[in-house]
């Protein structure tokens, strides 16, 4: 009876009865108690990060500048090589522009990029789950719901709005393991899904054997679904293979964006 | 009332440095370093029975604002917290510097269990982190950890000395 009660009084006995009530909340997720929580601290925090946030977007540069400073020597010569190729490229660009300009009006077509945008700032992120979340500072008081889109300022799709809070709201990046997004290749027209690695990088899936991928062709949004308008930047692909089972081919996008240096965000709301 | 707002802050100041600096500072770091800093000190300076009242709230409220779930993050903090009690009961030390030592031991033990357990969770393979990632990760644990100790000590001797003038006051 005494040893009963002296295992019940010890720490084991106190640590187990904790895990085991937080392992039935991780397994349960009570949403009628954790929401509320959410709202709250959210709208607690919501200042303090805003204030928060920029200085350590600040110091992070600086951390950054100081560790590749020995780099920028190089990347200065190649980018000098490469200026000289994008000004001849640019000329024939704007060329194609006028053209597209007047063809997309005798086809009375929408221009691209015509979206209701809310600017946002990053004022928070989640490191502990291999970084896929981010969180804005704008939440369902700016009209902000769950699923909308979410870009940097070039159309590069980025994650989309997975909770809303009033006053700010959460982000699933491209990388996070249950981000699927419905994807086509420009030049072959190769329909599959984008699917995030765990926060290690995005990869392009189950795509058909009779379609053709190739290395370097770019992905952009199907549209599919029409939660996530078509024709947004998702990368280019590297590493085209068959999947493990031999059913699908599967390859690596290299993203434009560097998820975890992301600073300003636009969610789309809608079109214009 | 007074004694709860102070909690409140505390709480908030901890959770926003965290989210919103710490981790925007180092995002590859892959562990809530602050969080658990707290864990350990709280463990520590309290008792872990004692410690779990702070120290659930905490690891809950991070959880719930990082990811919006409750995840392994919690029952891994509190096993962290029952692994320093313990091993803290068995080794007393006297030397102020070789007991912080041991409390930063403590951390980046716990830290890179957890990173390594979060991988093998979620991927499968554990993908070992460089020397050089890890000295960078155990210098920057072990500010943190002052950092931590020296705000929850003075918040914690704020809290005693309002907790006496409580007691005067009812006396």
């Amino acid at each position: 009876m005494g040893e009963r009660r002296n295992f019940l009084q010890s720490k084991l006995f106190w640590a187990l009865l904790v895990c085991v009530v937080l392992g039935l909340a991780v397994w349960q997720q009570p949403v009628f108690l954790t929401r509320p929580l959410k709202i709250v601290g959210t709208s607690i925090l919501w200042p303090i990060q805003s204030f928060f946030a920029p200085v350590a977007f600040e110091l992070q540069d600086m951390r950054v500048f100081l560790a590749s400073i020995g780099e920028y020597k190089r990347a200065n010569e190649d980018l000098q090589k490469e200026k000289l190729a994008l000004e001849t490229e640019n000329a024939a660009l704007r060329d194609m522009a006028a053209e597209n300009k007047d063809l997309r009006k005798q086809l009375e077509l929408l221009p691209r990029g015509t979206y209701d945008l809310k600017s946002s700032v990053v004022i928070g992120r989640d490191v502990s789950g291999l970084g896929n979340w981010i969180h804005i500072n704008q939440g369902s008081n700016a009209g902000l719901k769950p699923g909308m889109a979410v870009i940097i300022e070039a159309g590069v799709l980025v994650g989309r709005v997975d909770e809303v809070f009033p006053l700010t709201a959460r982000v699933e990046l491209l990388s996070h393991a249950e981000s699927i997004v419905n994807a086509v290749t420009l030049d072959t027209n190769a329909e599959g899904i984008v699917k995030g690695e765990h926060g290690l990088g995005v990869a392009y899936d189950m795509v058909l054997q009779s379609d053709q991928l190739k290395n370097g062709d770019t992905v952009v949004t199907s549209g599919l679904g029409q939660v996530i308008p078509k024709g947004l930047l998702i990368g280019t692909l590297q590493d085209v293979r068959l999947t493990d089972d031999k059913l699908f081919q599967r390859a690596t996008i290299q993203s434009p964006v560097r998820f975890d240096r992301l600073r300003n965000v636009f969610v789309i709301k809608g079109e214009k | 009332m007074k004694i709860a707002l102070y909690y409140s802050f505390l709480f908030t100041f901890l959770l926003t440095t965290q989210l919103s600096f710490l981790d925007i500072i180092f995002p590859n770091f892959l562990v809530p370093l602050l969080v658990l800093s707290a864990v350990v000190i709280w463990t520590v300076s309290l008792g872990f029975r004692q410690a779990l009242w702070y120290i659930l709230p905490l690891l809950i409220s991070y959880e719930l604002l990082a990811a919006g779930n409750i995840r392994l993050l919690s029952i891994f903090g509190v096993l962290l917290a029952y692994g320093t009690s313990f091993l803290s009961r068995r080794m007393l030390i006297e030397n102020s510097t070789l007991a912080s030592l041991f409390y930063v031991a403590s951390i980046m033990g716990g830290a890179f269990l957890y990173q390594w357990a979060t991988q093998w969770w979620l991927l499968g393979v554990v993908n070992w982190p460089s020397f050089g990632s890890s000295l960078l990760q155990s210098s920057i644990a072990i500010l943190v950890f002052l950092f931590a100790k020296k705000i929850l000590f003075a918040f914690q001797v704020r809290i005693d000395t309002l907790r006496s003038d409580k007691a005067l006051m009812i006396r």
